[in-house]
Order: structure tokens, then C-alpha cells, then sequence
């Protein structure tokens, strides 16, 4: 290996399965990727890109009706020839990869001392099984922050999801390995560890100097940590570029669409910039420029074979946009819009609040254990035609609030009023009509056996609506969310997460609420699709004067659509007050902390963290 | 129309065939359903009078499966026998079906007391020794074949009762639940609407397993002259006597062997084939 030979170079990396009757079914197509020893570079892309699929290609563990073809040099030599011992040797000290989910993926059967010995040189033995650890294994559990050596003891269910990402990280670790894929690292993360998991990435990576592949779908994640960037999507690589320059001056229509679409955090854009659709299946854009049936400025030459094929367009630039010479200006004139703010919204008089929530707690009891109290006494108002946020991370109550005001869960004390009348004593069955909740999941929010159609009809029918009008009702219902009629006979699978979101809304204005509480409504869609389905929060609001309970984890949301904002933590509301005052001056510290976890791109010159990064109280 | 709304995409919609194996156990199931219901109108006679110069002969033009220990036509009984294979598991897989499906999603969604109790009762049922029970009650009850029916429908109902309760815990913490009950739409039709449509599919291919257990038992009990009485078309009977003359003519015995196998195995398979087909369904795919 000379010193320019590049640690990993990917060409022309195609990956097919064959489906249930046997048509081969593209995954990626013509994918490349070159990686020199010590850099970070960035894989963005939507979900359905194959950015998961590609980590697994390189180190030769994808499934096995899955298929891969093309080249793939790691330090020179061509891992596809590799015998599967020999891969099995190079998997550890060579490339290792860190997977999303730190819930599954260390055994609960092992401790985590031992999940990091069985990598270390003569630690897979069965003297290490029986509890005696490599004297190792502490010093590497220090590598990355954690400095309790008992944590080397302790089994994985007893850690919170950092700490176990913390783990897993050490032990992929364990055998000094040259190159890390990082598979989506933070993202079943609360915001605040997921900012520390970033940064320990980042700085394990520069004082090991090893390479790293972030994969990501978050390009403010991207940005912080790498200093190249892939946009991958359907299965294509759309354009490459160091990470400064991509935020600066994207030259894909898909880049910028990615980029203007993802809320920003410091001001408010209204309407959002959207990408019309969601993505498509790469076989359906085979042989022509995949983002071409959602791109504006699609034309003719766009369906041809070479709309496929990377273009050098800069110093380390490349792009597959054919049209790039032609649009280039308008690209960079669109990307201006995103520095126009909008005016903030005045403030909503709250004389005669349309909810009013005084000192509400709830304890949980469950059976054998100690007493949990999910909300200590929490107050708020939320005005008419109002919107209100609630934020905070996994376990501050937040959902339980939720709960409560929808009537699904019972406070232990406190008083929930909707429009001046008490819920507790309200008629039974009829707090609903007043109060509806959208779902984080639209994956499990639809009965997968009803069509959405019925779904509605099912709410309306309940709730007493005039038969003979039902039809027309739900048409109207389609309309509004933005939905086609033809939707009304399909079963929610048929639909893609903002489709189904949408029939979430629908189904939630069917009666007609005040207040709809919206529970992480957008964070389990991507990112071209969250927009669609903010701007569409605040058409309705608008439209039907409705008032908004926002509950999210993630500040650009808060940003984007919400007047007022309560910042939760551990069942008490810390502060409150309009979004941009909150935002721009918070005062409790868990405010700031929340607010300086936002994943920011890094100037060359700031200075990083040193290691290790201390743990957030939440995380120990 | 709004401006944001969504742009529809060209759904292609695949035909989704059945595949040969399972089109070959529909057909197999449909020609023993024919034979129990139309073949005794032609066959009866047939089936119960003896040829007194054929015993135990090898299949003839006459007799196709040749006849047995009393010069009876085998064939004649293989089809009158299709009968009480059929009858007897349908009742009990379907009784299976019915009560655990109320009892079990109840139990599952409602919790509590109604839970408790429902299980107690189903721990109790799994304490017992079914076979032997069954072995026992039709000895004493003397009702043959129906009260083995009975029997095997009661003992037979405990496990699927644990299936759906647990298929529905797991259905009743998934958001769909919620978002029904927050519409206002009631628990009955949560339970007997939304729940039931989701955990049928688990249900059924059940059934399909019952159906092919409680045929396996019946033909047991018969062959331990416990089931039909003695004489009657029964798969379980032929296969007994036609033992003694295993040498003379083995389709004797061999015929309602197989026809057990097949209609077992056909049953089964086309239960998983219900069950994947519907998941396939749910998951768009």
C-alpha cells in the first residue's frame, strides 16, 4: 500500500436481491466512494437510499439472497475476492461497524467488560466468560468517557442508551481498527447524548486517526462531524462534496431540497420549502436521474442514460445533475429564500385560555416497584387558534402529559379545564370532541387491515355523523390533508409514513376538536417528507382555527411551527416563554443544554471537546 | 386541494397467484369434502354389503381398492369415511376458533379479573392429561365418537385461548389501539373489529394445526376401537382391520393411512399459506 493509495475506494458498487417471484429488485446502483486514512466522510440519505446496504456491502455481511457486484479496494486490496476467512480476519482490525440501535445490539447475556475482552487480543477465552475481565477492557471504557470502571461489570439493561452506544463503541474499538462505519450512531438518542455520542465520534476518530463513515439521514448531523459528504439517494450517489461547501453552495437540486427543507433552528421560514412526493424505489427510476419525477427543474435530458454518471464540477466537487450548467444560478437563488425569516407571530391572548392545565401530576405505581412520578405538578395554558410546544427528552413526561389531556391516562391529582369545563367532569365520551392527538408512529397508528377510507368513516360513524353525508365528509377530510379520493380504498401499507401521517390528521379533524395534541408527529418521518407535513400543521391552523399542543424533541420543529414553548425536563416545565425569546436567551441550564446540543457544522478553526466528553447527569 | 398535497404515484398492483403446491391441497380438501357429502348417496350400499366370495381381494375392476376382512368395497368406505374425518376436527378446530377467540381477546385487552380468572381456568385445562382423559371419558361415557368430539372441542380450546390472549396483548399496546379508543370508538368494537381482524390470521393457521391434530386423535381413538362404533365407515377402523389382512390386500389398511396424511398435511399447509397471504397483505408487500 503506497501512501496515496486511498483506504477505501468504492467504484461502480451495484447490489440487487431477487424478490419473492424472482425479479431482481436494485438496492444500489453504481455507487462510489473513496475514503483516505484519517478522513471522516458523510453518507446523507433519505430512508430507502441504501445507505445501510452500502455499509453492509463493504464489509461483506449482507444477507445472503442479497447480492453485490463492482469494486471495493480496502487498503488496496479487493475485499470481493476475499475468502470469507480471510474477510472474517480483516472484519475487527480492519473495518468494524457501529450499528443504530444500542437497545439490541449488545448481548444481554454478556457483560459489558466482556463485550469489549472478547475483541481485545486473547480475550475471547473462557476465562474471560467467567467474569475475570482483561485488565484492558477499564482503560477502554475510559476511551470513550466512561470512567466508572464498574461499568465493566454492570450487564447492558442496567445502562441508558448512551452509555450502552458508549459500550458498543468500545468494543467495535477493541481491535484498533482502521476504518469505522458509524450506522446512523445517534439517532435512537436523546438530543443532548446524541450531540455527546457526535462528538466522542469525532474526537475518537482524530486521536486514533483511524477513517470513518458517518451514515446519517440528518444533515446538520453530517455537518458537524465529516469533512466530505455523499448524498445518496434511491440508490445513486447524487452529488459529493466537502462538507463546508456543500452548506454553502449545494449543486443538486436533491442536496438543496435536503438542505432547505430541514428546518432551520434560529428563525422561521413559513412556509417551509418542501420537495414535492417521497422517494422511490431505484428500480423505479432506473436509467434516468432518479430525483428527476420530483425535481423542479426536470427536463428531457434529465431521462437520459448519462443523467446517471458523476460530473466533476469543482475542486472535489462532483454532481449528477446534467442540467447543473444551466441552473446553477437559480439553484444558489433558491437557497437564498432560506435566509429570509418570517416575522414572528404576535401573541395570542390568553385571558380565556382554550386549555388550561393546573398543577397536574401523575404517579405511576406499578406493582412491586417504587412509585414513578412522571409529572410533578405541571401547569400551561394554550390559548385559541394558539400554538404551543412542549419539549424534552425521552422521560420527561412529555407523552404522559399527552396522555392525560386526551384522556387515555388518568391524573393522580390536578386539573386538565378545555374551554372553561373540567375534563374529569365532563360527560364520558365526550372530551374527545374537543381534544384529538396525532401519533409519532403513522406506522402503527392505522389498523394495517382497514382501509383508510373505513377509518374515518368508522370515527365519523361513532361520533353520530349524519349517514347520508359521510362520503362527501370524507372526501372533503381527504382534501384538506392533501390527500387524492383515490387514496380512500387503500390499505395504510399501500402508503408511504406522510401519506399515512396525513390520514392520521384527517382522521384526528374528523370530529372537529379544538385542540389537536401532536405527539413527535414529524420525527419518525424523513426529512423532505417532515416539511410537507409541518407546512400542512400550519395550513390547517390557519384554515380551521385550531389550537396546537406541539410535543417534540427536536428544537427546529419548535421553530417552525409553534408561538409559545415550555421546555419539560424529569416532570416539571423549567422554562417558558414565545419560541424565539426561549431559543435565543434560554435561562435554565437544562434550556442551554438542550439548545447547545443542536448538531452545528464545525469551523476549522474552533476548537472541539477534548476527551473525554463528560456525561450528562441523564446519561449516568 | 391544497398546495402541498401529495402527488400519487402509479400504484402497480401484482397478481398475486396461489402457488401449485397449495392450489394441489385445495383440491385434494375439496375432493374429501365431495366424497362426505355426495358419495354416501351413491355408495352406502356398496360400502356395507359384503361380497362373501371376495375377502381381503386385491383391487379389482370391481372393487378398485379391493374389499376387506368381510368382502366390503374399500373404496366405498374410504368415501363414506371422509365423513366423520371431516366432521368431527371441523367442529373442533372451528369450536377452537370461536371460543378463543372471544374468551382470549377479552381476556388479553380487558386484563385484570377477567384475564385472571380466563387463565387460571386455562392453566388448570393444560394440568390435564388430555389424551388419557379423553381416553378415560369415552370409555365411561360410552358415546363413541360424538363424546370424543365433545371432549377433544373442550380440551382442545386452552391452548388457543393462550395464542390470541398473548397475539392481543401485543396488538393492544400498538398505537392504532389508542388512536381508536381516542376517536371515541368503543371497546367492544375495538376488541371484536379492529383486535380480532389482526390476530385471525395467527388464529386460523392455529386452527389449520388443530384441524389436523384432532383428525390424528379421532383416527387414534378409533383405532383403539374407542371412537365410531364398530362397523361404521371410519378412517381409524379401516385402518385397524385392515391390519389383519395387511398381506391379502394392503390398501385395505394403506388407503385410509394415506387419505389421514394428506388431508393433515393439506389442511396445514394451506393454514400457513392463510397466514403468510394475510401478512403479505398488512405489510403492503
Amino acid at each position: 500500500m503506497t501512501a496515496d493509495t486511498p483506504l477505501l475506494a468504492v467504484e461502480n458498487l451495484r447490489v440487487e436481491y431477487h424478490d419473492r417471484h424472482g425479479r431482481r429488485r436494485t438496492i444500489l446502483s453504481g455507487v462510489e466512494l473513496t475514503l483516505s486514512a484519517g478522513e471522516t466522510v458523510g453518507i446523507v440519505g433519505e430512508s430507502g437510499s441504501g445507505k445501510s446496504i452500502f455499509a453492509k456491502a463493504v464489509a461483506r455481511l449482507l444477507p445472503r439472497d442479497v447480492h453485490a457486484d463492482g469494486v471495493i479496494r480496502f487498503r488496496g486490496e479487493d475485499v470481493m475476492a476475499l475468502t470469507p476467512r480471510r474477510m472474517e480476519s480483516l472484519r475487527g482490525p480492519g473495518m468494524t461497524i457501529l450499528y443504530q440501535d444500542p437497545f439490541t445490539m449488545l448481548n444481554p447475556l454478556l457483560r459489558c467488560g466482556e463485550h469489549i475482552s472478547e475483541g481485545l487480543p486473547g480475550g475471547y477465552s473462557r476465562r474471560s466468560r467467567r467474569g475475570r475481565l482483561h485488565p484492558d477492557a477499564v482503560a477502554r471504557l475510559a476511551e470513550v468517557g466512561i470512567t466508572n470502571p464498574d461499568v465493566a461489570d454492570q450487564y447492558p439493561f442496567e445502562l441508558s442508551g448512551g452509555m450502552r452506544q458508549r459500550v458498543a463503541l468500545a468494543s467495535a474499538l477493541a481491535r484498533d481498527p482502521s476504518l469505522l462505519i458509524a450506522d446512523e450512531p445517534s439517532t435512537a438518542l436523546d438530543v443532548t447524548t446524541q450531540a455527546e455520542i457526535l462528538e466522542l465520534l469525532a474526537a475518537v476518530q482524530r486521536a486514533r486517526g483511524m477513517g470513518l463513515i458517518l451514515i446519517t439521514h440528518d444533515l446538520r448531523v453530517a455537518f458537524s462531524v465529516c469533512s466530505r459528504i455523499y448524498v445518496l439517494y434511491a440508490g445513486s450517489v447524487l452529488e459529493t462534496a466537502p462538507a463546508v461547501e456543500l452548506e454553502a453552495e449545494p449543486l443538486h437540486p436533491y442536496s438543496l431540497g435536503l438542505l432547505t427543507s430541514d428546518p432551520p433552528v434560529d428563525y422561521r421560514v413559513s412556509p417551509l420549502p418542501v420537495i414535492e412526493g417521497s422517494v422511490p424505489a431505484p428500480d423505479d427510476v432506473k436509467g434516468v436521474c432518479p430525483f428527476s419525477p420530483r425535481c423542479q427543474w426536470a427536463a428531457p435530458e434529465c431521462l437520459s442514460e448519462q443523467a446517471l454518471h458523476l460530473v466533476d464540477v469543482g475542486p472535489a466537487r462532483r454532481s449528477a445533475c446534467v442540467r447543473l450548467a444551466a441552473i446553477r444560478g437559480e439553484l444558489s437563488g433558491e437557497h437564498a429564500v432560506l435566509a429570509k425569516a418570517s416575522p414572528p407571530v404576535g401573541p395570542v391572548s390568553l385571558d380565556r385560555p382554550l386549555l388550561s392545565v393546573r398543577d397536574l401530576r401523575k404517579v405511576f405505581n406499578p406493582r412491586g416497584e417504587r412509585p414513578n412520578e412522571a409529572l410533578g405538578g405541571v401547569s400551561l395554558d394554550i390559548g385559541v387558534n394558539e400554538s404551543v410546544g412542549l419539549v424534552g427528552e425521552s422521560g420527561s413526561g412529555k407523552t404522559t402529559l399527552a396522555r392525560c389531556l386526551v384522556g387515555l391516562e388518568m391524573p393522580t391529582s390536578g386539573t386538565i379545564e378545555i374551554g372553561g369545563v373540567d375534563s374529569s367532569k365532563r360527560a364520558l365520551g365526550t372530551l374527545h370532541r374537543e381534544v384529538q392527538i396525532v401519533f409519532q408512529d403513522p406506522y402503527s397508528s392505522l389498523d394495517p387491515y382497514q382501509s383508510v377510507g373505513s377509518a374515518i368513516k368508522e370515527t365519523l360513524s361513532v361520533n353520530g355523523f349524519d349517514r347520508s353525508r359521510i362520503a362527501d365528509r370524507i372526501k372533503e377530510l381527504f382534501g384538506l390533508v392533501g390527500l387524492p379520493e383515490t387514496y380512500i380504498g387503500r390499505l395504510p401499507a399501500t402508503l408511504s409514513g406522510g401519506e399515512r401521517q396525513r390520514v392520521a390528521i384527517a382522521r384526528a379533524l374528523a370530529v372537529e376538536p379544538r385542540l389537536i395534541v401532536c405527539d413527535e408527529p414529524v420525527s419518525a418521518l424523513d426529512v423532505s417528507v417532515q416539511a410537507q407535513v409541518l407546512n400542512l400543521f400550519c395550513e390547517l391552523k390557519d384554515r380551521l382555527g385550531l389550537s396546537y399542543l406541539f410535543i417534540t424533541h427536536d428544537l427546529a420543529v419548535v421553530r417552525q411551527v409553534v408561538d409559545r414553548v415550555y421546555v419539560c425536563y424529569r416532570g416539571h416545565i423549567v422554562e417558558q416563554g414565545p419560541v424565539a425569546e426561549v431559543l435565543e436567551s434560554p435561562k435554565d441550564p437544562y434550556t442551554i443544554r438542550l439548545i447547545n446540543s443542536i448538531p452545528r457544522s464545525t469551523k476549522p478553526d474552533e476548537p472541539r471537546n477534548k476527551v473525554p466528553v463528560p456525561l450528562s447527569p441523564s446519561t449516568s | 386541494m391544497t398546495a402541498i398535497a401529495v402527488v400519487a404515484p402509479m400504484v402497480t398492483r401484482r397478481k398475486k397467484r396461489v402457488p401449485m403446491g397449495i392450489m394441489l391441497c385445495f383440491g385434494f380438501v375439496l375432493v374429501v369434502v365431495l366424497a362426505a357429502f355426495v358419495g354416501p348417496h351413491f355408495l352406502t350400499r356398496t360400502a356395507n354389503t359384503p361380497d362373501p366370495f371376495n375377502l381381503g381381494a386385491t383391487p379389482t375392476a370391481g372393487h378398485w381398492l379391493g374389499t376387506d376382512e368381510l368382502g366390503r368395497d374399500v373404496f366405498a368406505r374410504l368415501v363414506i369415511g371422509a365423513y366423520s374425518a371431516l366432521i368431527g376436527p371441523f367442529i373442533i378446530a372451528l369450536s377452537g376458533l370461536i371460543v378463543s377467540g372471544f374468551v382470549g381477546i377479552a381476556a388479553g385487552y380487558l386484563g385484570g379479573l377477567t384475564d385472571m380468572v380466563t387463565m387460571r381456568v386455562v392453566d388448570f385445562m393444560i394440568a390435564l392429561p388430555g389424551l388419557l382423559l379423553t381416553i378415560v371419558l369415552v370409555t365411561v361415557v360410552q358415546g363413541g365418537y360424538w363424546v370424543a368430539v365433545l371432549v377433544l372441542s373442550v380440551l382442545n380450546v386452552q391452548g388457543d385461548i393462550r395464542l390470541v390472549r398473548g397475539a392481543t396483548l401485543a396488538q393492544r399496546s400498538l398505537a392504532y389501539v389508542e388512536a381508536a379508543r381516542v376517536v371515541g370508538i368503543s371497546r367492544f368494537s375495538i376488541m371484536y373489529r379492529h383486535i380480532a381482524r389482526n390476530v385471525i390470521t395467527i388464529l386460523l393457521a392455529n386452527c389449520a394445526i388443530d384441524f389436523a391434530g384432532a383428525l390424528v386423535a379421532l383416527a387414534g381413538l378409533s383405532f383403539l376401537g374407542l371412537g365410531a362404533p364398530p362397523g361404521t365407515p371410519d378412517w381409524g377402523l379401516m385402518l385397524t382391520a385392515g391390519q389383519q389382512i395387511l398381506f391379502e390386500n394392503p390398501f385395505a389398511s394403506l388407503a385410509p393411512g394415506l387419505a389421514v396424511v394428506l388431508l393433515a398435511v393439506s389442511v396445514n399447509l394451506i393454514g400457513d399459506w392463510l397466514y403468510e397471504w394475510q401478512s403479505r397483505v398488512a405489510s403492503g408487500r
